[in-house]
């Protein structure tokens, strides 16, 4: 008998890493419960499957979210446990600088009152700084990027730079229905020094794939790509409007008049390395890497208490990072279900690859020996699990957390 | 053709900019109409002349002439008699010289299909400097804008589709000439007819499209290789290209090569090799880069060099190697490197400073601002007056690195360095070999177009794009006739003012050095290094011989050591109709970038720099055949072969040298 594996999208990257295998595809059996050893389901199955107090996953069965995975994923979720996090810090008397790793956010519109309160003090700064007259103080001033909660693909994103362009989001002008309803927006800081290449604006997609939150246990893959703007990124006020400037999502991009069906504006990690090792040089680099690592680890840590550690689940998530101009990675979002749409041969075989890393690291041996033992490798068959060799790295993925030491 | 420019540039410069343009463009229409019968009936149209109008009666004339000039009609007969080419290499040997003539003619035949289908730069006038200051406004350098593909600036005229990415020359040309240029027997009548592969084949989808009919699969797919299969079948034929056997020297024995190779030998550590093992190779090495720059001894950085350069640091020993540092700025970059050097150990948070300082502060100090300066003041030239080659730069830098994964980021950087490379007058006398084909402005002008227009000294007297050419001149006859010309001549400026012709892949060889720099200026400045030394031997037909040969050395050398290194393979290839020199050929020509990855191509260069040759390109396209051996003996077809070859990407190149050199020593390859 082979691994049965459900799959709720319709990938080919997903679809043909489970053929490989030889796995047995069981998607369209109505028989839900046990019939599975792996599924990849979409957000709506994992909270209909969690959801239901009578379902009683087997040990060995294993899906890919978490089932609250919306803490991190949800920006303005994501935005009230790193706070929280940051406060515990300060608590326990850590520096709470070392957690500033998300641009200044506010939640609308609960944090309006906080948010026009740190509106008008930026605008202020940054009038001062030009040396401006005070009387035009507040009119227009920094800019801001105002952002839906749950939505994705960069749909409903918007630039602001004056207070009156968001003035329906202040409480009071609610009617008291829509006051908590999902239509909530995240307004951040925007980040209007990043570092640009080639003239143009990126943001990183790093993927890393969590077995755990208690104990922490955490894969980053090498592969990746920035994902860069058409246009080339001015501060212009005029160009706040222009989404092909000031927006990277590929959703985006592709309509773009000068995307590139060749590489799809996507650069390779890897070259982005080279690239910053030759002109930032090689300390500047590792730096930058390293405090990339550290981003996705605290945000990780954020929320290790509140997500629902269920041993059946694992989660690749798909890490958003901006870097300005002085090096600093800012970590946008978090994507619990990275797009798996390829646009480019380079793309496919880079998720191809992420995805069939993803895979080798939730089936290790153990897993395969009393799910599939057929599987192994002939000279693991006999093999004690605890023989097994420790898995640093699996593929592009290497492991960057690891805290079942600690808790033994 | 400058000199026809500045002509019309001085003409416009007496009349106001923006009437002058509306004129011309209304011409520009008129011209399209009537576009069909024009060349036929040009009596018709020179009624014109009876206009009072001055500067239209220049146009048009200027334009009737031009097309007159360039008409089919015309262009088989004066070819011969005005081909304006400098003979740049007196005793070369008959079969290269033939050759050599072979591809002159192609190129000024493909200049005027250019010229023919392109109207643009003859008729667009020149910025007017209240132009310039329009376009420069709001601070930005004109390099910014000298790069863009198409902006108010510089409108590249939008091609036909099977113009689109064509070439003046490339790999297939230099194949077809060096097979027939001495080849009196067998293949000559079915090669006959590749002779003047015409412009409109060169392009993207050219050779596949074309007449000879190769494996009909799209270039797109194959690549830089595409063309190979596309070549005729009777090729294989020859033992070789017949114009290589002429080179007065003979082909060195893979023991000689052993010799001059011998610092690669496995036995020592090497970047691109051992580094990926141990980690703590490549931090050794960045601090012993770090004293070589210190030192700043040429030498001493060519010989660190042998051994490969981490990448950080490879723009310092490269300039150092290459002799570009100035020595006044020895003591600022000791400042910078010692600081971040006394960073390095004492941990990670304090290097801050020092690290970051390293890295740009290296690629700026090296090049001083005068050099930004002039680096600029090329762009402006770029600006002011376009020239018919920037066409055909832009159509290579597209394709190759518009479109390219590595390299799409930085299209508009190495457009702005090759077409700033085009006008800089510097350049010709620093060549190490003679280019191919050097035209003298005034002759391919004069000749071609049979204006009456003054000479190249009035015309460099008068009009401001003149200075140039003066400069162009002075520095001429104060550098005493280099380049062997002969000195009570008066010194015609060149066509383009660099004396290069733009090769397939040009932009290939810039590319790369934008991961080194993050300033087109710098990146500019080691493209003109690199390119005097190294590169313009492989655009050449130079018969200079090791340690440092040109491209019919390289490819002899290639010759000679696939012949060594297995002739059962080389037999198979031919057997399929393929010399196997022909699919060497785009790698030796572009110095392998595009083909391997970036990181690879630079640690390629590190040897090349090093060791101050460019033989380390043939030997590893052979060592790439024979490590691919396998499966090009179970290649049925000429397509198979291009495809087994068509991505190197996955293979390393030290690791493949040594195994060809030092088989069985040990290494990983």
């Amino acid at each position: 008998m082979g691994v049965r594996w459900k799959c709720d999208l319709d990938k080919p990257v997903l679809i043909s890493n489970f053929r490989r295998r030889g796995w047995i595809d069981v998607t369209s059996e109505v028989d839900d419960t046990d019939g599975w050893d792996l599924w990849w389901a979409n957000v709506q199955n994992i909270k209909a499957l969690f959801a239901d107090v009578l379902t009683r996953l087997q040990p060995h069965q294993r899906v890919n979210h978490f089932p609250n995975h919306f803490e991190l994923t949800r920006k303005d979720l994501m935005v009230k446990n790193i706070k929280r996090y940051q406060k515990q810090i300060k608590r326990e008397g850590g520096n709470p600088d070392d957690l500033d790793i998300i641009p200044t956010t506010f939640v609308l519109p609960q944090d309006y009152m906080l948010f026009a309160e740190e509106f008008r003090r930026c605008s202020q700064q940054q009038h001062q700084q030009a040396g401006g007259a005070g009387s035009s103080g507040g009119v227009v001033g920094a800019t801001w990027i105002m952002k839906p909660s749950s939505r994705s693909q960069g749909k409903g994103i918007f630039l602001i730079n004056r207070l009156s362009q968001i003035k329906q989001w202040s409480v009071a002008s609610l009617p008291p229905a829509l006051r908590s309803g999902a239509d909530n927006y995240v307004v951040s800081r925007y980040i209007d020094n990043p570092l640009l290449i080639g003239g143009k604006k990126f943001d990183m997609r790093i993927y890393v794939v969590v077995t755990s939150f208690k104990p922490l246990k955490v894969y980053m893959s090498r592969l990746g790509f920035g994902r860069f703007c058409n246009v080339k990124y001015s501060a212009e006020v005029g160009e706040l409007c222009n989404e092909f400037m000031h927006l990277t999502n590929v959703a985006i991009q592709q309509h773009g008049e000068d995307y590139n069906e060749q590489h799809g504006n996507k650069w390779p990690l890897d070259l982005m390395r080279l690239y910053l090792e030759g002109t930032r040089g090689v300390e500047a680099t590792d730096r930058l890497f390293a405090d990339i690592e550290g981003v996705i680890l605290k945000s990780l840590r954020a929320c290790q208490n509140i997500i629902v550690n269920d041993r059946h689940c694992f989660e690749l998530y798909g890490y958003d990072i901006i870097v300005d101009v002085n090096l600093k990675p800012w970590l946008i979002e978090v994507n619990a279900s990275p797009s798996l749409t390829t646009t480019t041969q380079a793309d496919r075989l880079l998720k191809h690859r992420v995805i069939s890393d993803t895979l080798n690291i939730v089936t290790p041996p153990d897993w395969l020996a009393i799910t599939d033992p057929a599987t192994l490798p002939p000279e693991m068959r006999d093999m004690d699990a605890t023989e097994y060799a420790f898995r640093e790295q699996v593929g592009s993925m290497r492991l960057i957390c690891d805290e079942s030491e600690d808790y033994q | 053709m400058n000199s026809r420019l500045n002509l019309n540039e001085r003409r416009q410069s007496s009349t106001s900019g923006g009437k002058a343009e509306r004129r011309t463009r209304d011409l520009g229409s008129d011209r399209e109409c009537s576009d069909g019968g024009d060349e036929r009936q040009p009596n018709s149209r020179i009624d014109f002349k009876s206009s009072s109008n001055r500067l239209l009666l220049d146009n048009v004339s200027y334009a009737l002439q031009a097309r007159l000039a360039f008409s089919p009609y015309l262009a088989n007969a004066t070819m011969d008699a005005t081909v304006p080419y400098v003979d740049s290499e007196p005793r070369l040997p008959e079969p290269l010289c033939a050759a050599r003539t072979l591809l002159q003619r192609a190129l000024l035949q493909r200049l005027r299909e250019l010229q023919l289908m392109v109207e643009w730069p003859l008729l667009r006038p020149p910025c007017t400097s209240a132009q310039m200051e329009r376009l420069l406004a709001g601070g930005i350098s004109p390099s910014e804008l000298a790069g863009v593909r198409s902006g108010p600036p510089l409108e590249y005229p939008r091609l036909p589709p099977s113009l689109q990415g064509l070439c003046l020359l490339g790999p297939m040309d230099f194949a077809v000439a060096l097979a027939i240029a001495s080849a009196p027997s067998l293949p000559q009548q079915q090669l006959a007819k590749l002779d003047w592969m015409p412009l409109s084949q060169t392009g993207r989808g050219g050779v596949a499209g074309s007449a000879v009919g190769g494996g009909g699969g799209g270039t797109g797919q194959e690549g830089t290789l595409g063309w190979v299969s596309a070549l005729p079948r009777t090729m294989g034929l020859m033992s070789g290209l017949p114009a290589l056997a002429s080179l007065p020297w003979p082909a060195p024995k893979l023991s000689w090569l052993r010799g001059f190779f011998r610092d690669l030998h496995p036995r020592q550590r090497h970047v691109g090799v051992d580094d990926r093992a141990l980690p703590w190779f490549r931090d050794v090495k960045v601090a012993a880069a770090r004293a070589v720059v210190l030192e700043g001894s040429v030498r001493g950085a060519a010989t660190f060099s042998v051994f490969g350069v981490p990448h950080g640091v490879r723009a310092a020993v490269w300039e150092t190697a290459l002799g570009l540092r100035r020595p006044m700025l020895a003591a600022a970059i000791k400042a910078a490197v010692g600081s971040s050097h006394a960073a390095c150990p004492s941990g990670n948070a304090s290097s801050g400073g020092g690290g970051g300082g390293t890295g740009p502060g290296s690629s700026e100090s090296s090049f001083g601002a005068e050099y930004a300066v002039q680096f600029e003041r090329l762009c402006t030239q770029v600006l002011e007056q376009p020239l018919l080659l920037d066409i055909v730069v832009s159509e290579d830098v597209g394709p190759m690195v518009g479109d390219s994964e590595a390299f799409f980021l930085f299209e508009e950087s190495v457009r702005a360095v090759l077409v700033a490379f085009q006008r800089d007058i510097n350049i010709s006398k620093r060549l190490s070999a003679p280019p191919l084909a050097q035209l003298h402005a005034t002759n391919a002008v004069h000749a071609v177009l049979a204006v009456p227009t003054p000479t190249p000294a009035t015309a460099a007297a008068t009009g401001d794009g003149g200075r140039d050419m003066a400069e162009a001149g002075q520095s001429k006859t104060t550098g005493d006739g280099a380049g062997g010309r002969k000195d009570h001549r008066p010194v015609l400026p060149y066509y383009p003012a660099s004396g290069v012709m733009p090769f397939r892949g040009i932009s290939l060889l810039a590319a790369p050095l934008c991961y080194m720099y993050d300033n087109p200026a710098s990146s500019y400045y080691m493209f003109r290094a690199l390119y005097c030394r190294y590169w313009s031997k492989l655009h050449s037909l130079s018969a200079c011989g090791p340690p440092s040969p040109a491209l019919p050395g390289l490819l002899r050398v290639f010759e000679a050591l696939m012949q060594e290194l297995d002739p059962q393979l080389v037999t198979h290839l031919c057997r399929l109709g393929l010399l196997p020199v022909t699919l060497a050929l785009p790698w030796i020509t572009n110095a392998f970038s595009g083909a391997l990855p970036v990181q690879e191509v630079l640690l390629l260069w590190d040897r090349i720099i090093g060791l101050d040759s460019l033989l380390p390109l043939p030997l590893l396209a052979a060592a790439v055949l024979c490590f691919r051996r396998h499966v090009l003996l179970s290649c049925t077809s000429p397509s198979e072969v291009v495809s087994a070859l068509s991505d190197i990407t996955q293979l390393r190149a030290v690791p493949l040298l040594q195994a060809v050199l030092f088989p069985g020593a040990g290494s990983d390859g």
